[in-house]
């Protein structure tokens, strides 16, 4: 088994490179906005798949199914949420970013944000923040197809070959062929992956004996994890609005708000997304994790759920399972090096060096930091550091991305701007983030909400404040001056 | 945006916040603590809501966002706003 696996991701990978070698040769203009956006012009099929495929990745292919495993209906109240979530954010936010964003030639996160507040400290504060939601996001695609490959090879493959294997294809086909290499693979990528999600539910359903016998079996088994634990009620609410709201504060998904051709190509791509991501990925993780509970009890690892389903149920479904592991995991660690090249360059360097690199020059430098930023993540990966559940290593990305929620709420929803609230607000919300998530603060919040949430109003309340000050001052000079 | 559009918008997002309290009150109230066939009544509940979000999104794009997306288009058009 473990040769036919090899062959399937073999092909998988010629298959990828061959793709980013195409795209470079289409490449013709050889700037950033092409190598990062495809010059604002990818239509609704290339923009729908590559929205779903980034974000549904490992965390959805792996973690999620395991999540209903280990948590039940607390993880039903998130993922659920994430159908209506993502098209509420892109609807009523995400179409007024890319109308800014087309009208303004936006590329990173930190465009909209300095240009929204006119400062190049909040270009710098975003452009961190991004670099660092980025890393442990990205990581856990990186451990989750490591992972995948070491169990279903039987230990043949060790995790470290995964996890360097994919490393060094996503670092050239992302150098290589940037964006439209990277949408090109989506494509497929979301497909495969989306079929063997399908593919494990029809087997779990037809295990267990259908929907109903299914989930009575695994209530029977584990009634506490189908009843709502009202002392806990802030786990799943902060994980809920984690989870939907960072969908669009994500930076690389952030940046696909702004490369669609026209609003007509991104209201398809949202509608494509959107019930790609509830028929593909949501319906069948649910029926999978839940009627898992009952069908294979006492599962420790529950990253391994998918895995052990497979060996267990359908042996010859295993090189699909790495296969699409693999798909998952790149489609958005791709899109994910890029965006961290492009914050990179454009929100951290520039500024910091008080430069202004060409657009042939941003997209050397970027593809520099593409090759860096692997080696720093498949190290990470490899270190003790890097092991750990799927679902809360992703869940500390997504947390250090909310920070830049207010600093872009509030101009663009309520037409609030303050240079200092941005500042200010995106300041301590990375260092209380970073202080809470990674315990080096430990504070209980009543009923067990997270740290998110506690920020989240924090910097609600410290946007506002600033922007008051700010509009005292400016009533007072106006004063002043008659 | 004109005003059919901007009311037809509206309806849709009170019509997502309708559905999101339908979702969330139930599992943060308690309720529906009973079974159908031995399933919970609560997880049918949520799953339920969870296809009707992706229900009201199909009927968001024909009903609502058809005409939102001609209506920017064309002002971009108009404005010739391009990179």
């Amino acid at each position: 088994m473990t040769i036919i696996i090899i062959v399937f991701v073999c092909i998988f990978i010629l298959k990828n490179v061959f793709i980013a070698i195409q795209s470079n040769k289409e490449s013709t203009q050889n700037t950033s906005a092409e190598y990062y956006l495809s010059n604002n012009s990818v239509s609704w099929v290339g923009l729908g798949f590559t929205m779903f495929a980034s974000w549904m990745s490992v965390w959805a292919y792996l973690g999620a199914p395991g999540a209903y495993y280990g948590q039940g209906l607390e993880w039903l109240l998130t993922h659920g949420f994430t159908g209506v979530g993502t098209p509420l954010l892109l609807w009523f936010i995400g179409r007024k970013m890319w109308f800014l964003g087309k009208k303004n030639g936006y590329i990173t996160p930190g465009d909209l944000l300095a240009d929204f507040h006119k400062s190049k400290y909040v270009r710098l504060l975003t452009g961190l923040i991004s670099i660092a939601a980025l890393i442990p996001y990205c990581l856990v695609q990186l451990i989750g197809i490591g992972k995948v490959v070491a169990s279903s090879t039987g230990g043949d493959i060790p995790f470290w070959i995964g996890v360097v294997v994919a490393g060094l294809v996503i670092a050239f086909y992302s150098y290589t062929g940037g964006i439209k290499a990277v949408i090109k693979t989506d494509i497929y990528q979301g497909i495969l992956f989306g079929i063997v999600m399908i593919v494990v539910a029809s087997i779990v359903l037809f295990q267990a004996g259908g929907f109903l016998e299914g989930m009575g079996q695994s209530f029977a088994l584990k009634p506490h994890l189908f009843i709502p634990d009202q002392a806990k009620i802030g786990v799943p609410l902060t994980s809920m609005f984690m989870w939907s709201l960072g969908f669009i504060v994500l930076p690389h998904l952030w940046q696909r708000t702004y490369m669609a051709k026209s609003s007509e190509e991104l209201s398809k791509a949202i509608l494509l997304s959107s019930v790609l991501s509830g028929l593909f990925i949501t319906f069948p993780a649910c029926i999978i994790g839940l009627i898992s509970i009952g069908l294979i009890p006492g599962l420790l690892d529950v990253d391994l759920l998918m895995p052990t389903l497979i060996s267990q149920y359908f042996t010859y479904g295993l090189p699909f399972l790495v296969v699409g592991a693999f798909a998952a995991g790149m489609s958005t660690v791709d899109s994910q090096l890029l965006t961290a090249s492009s914050v990179m360059v454009r929100d951290i360097v520039e500024p910091l060096l008080n430069i202004k690199l060409s657009k042939k020059r941003e997209k050397t430098v970027g593809r520099l930091f593409v090759l860096a930023f692997v080696i720093l993540l498949v190290s990470v990966a490899l270190s003790p550091t890097g092991q750990g559940n799927i679902i809360i290593i992703a869940g500390k990305g997504i947390s250090i991305a909310l920070v830049s929620a207010v600093p872009l709420l509030f101009p663009l929803m309520l037409n609030i701007r303050s240079k200092w609230g941005g500042i200010v607000s995106l300041t301590v919300g990375l260092i209380a983030t970073i202080l809470l998530e990674f315990n080096i603060v430990d504070l209980q919040f009543p009923r067990h909400f997270g740290p998110a949430v506690l920020v989240f109003l924090l910097e609600i309340i410290l946007y506002y404040l600033f922007y008051l000050i700010e509009k005292l001052f400016w009533i007072r000079n106006i004063i002043k001056m008659h | 945006m004109n005003e059919e559009v901007k009311s037809k918008n509206r309806r849709l997002f009170f019509g997502y916040v309708t559905l999101i309290l339908l979702y969330v009150l139930p599992y943060i109230l308690g309720l529906f603590q009973g079974t159908w066939r031995g399933v919970p009544l609560l997880l049918l509940w949520m799953m339920t809501l969870s296809f009707s979000f992706v229900v009201l999104t199909v009927i968001g794009y024909f009903h609502v966002f058809v005409d939102w997306s001609k209506d920017v288009d064309a002002l971009i058009d108009k404005e010739e706003i391009s990179k």
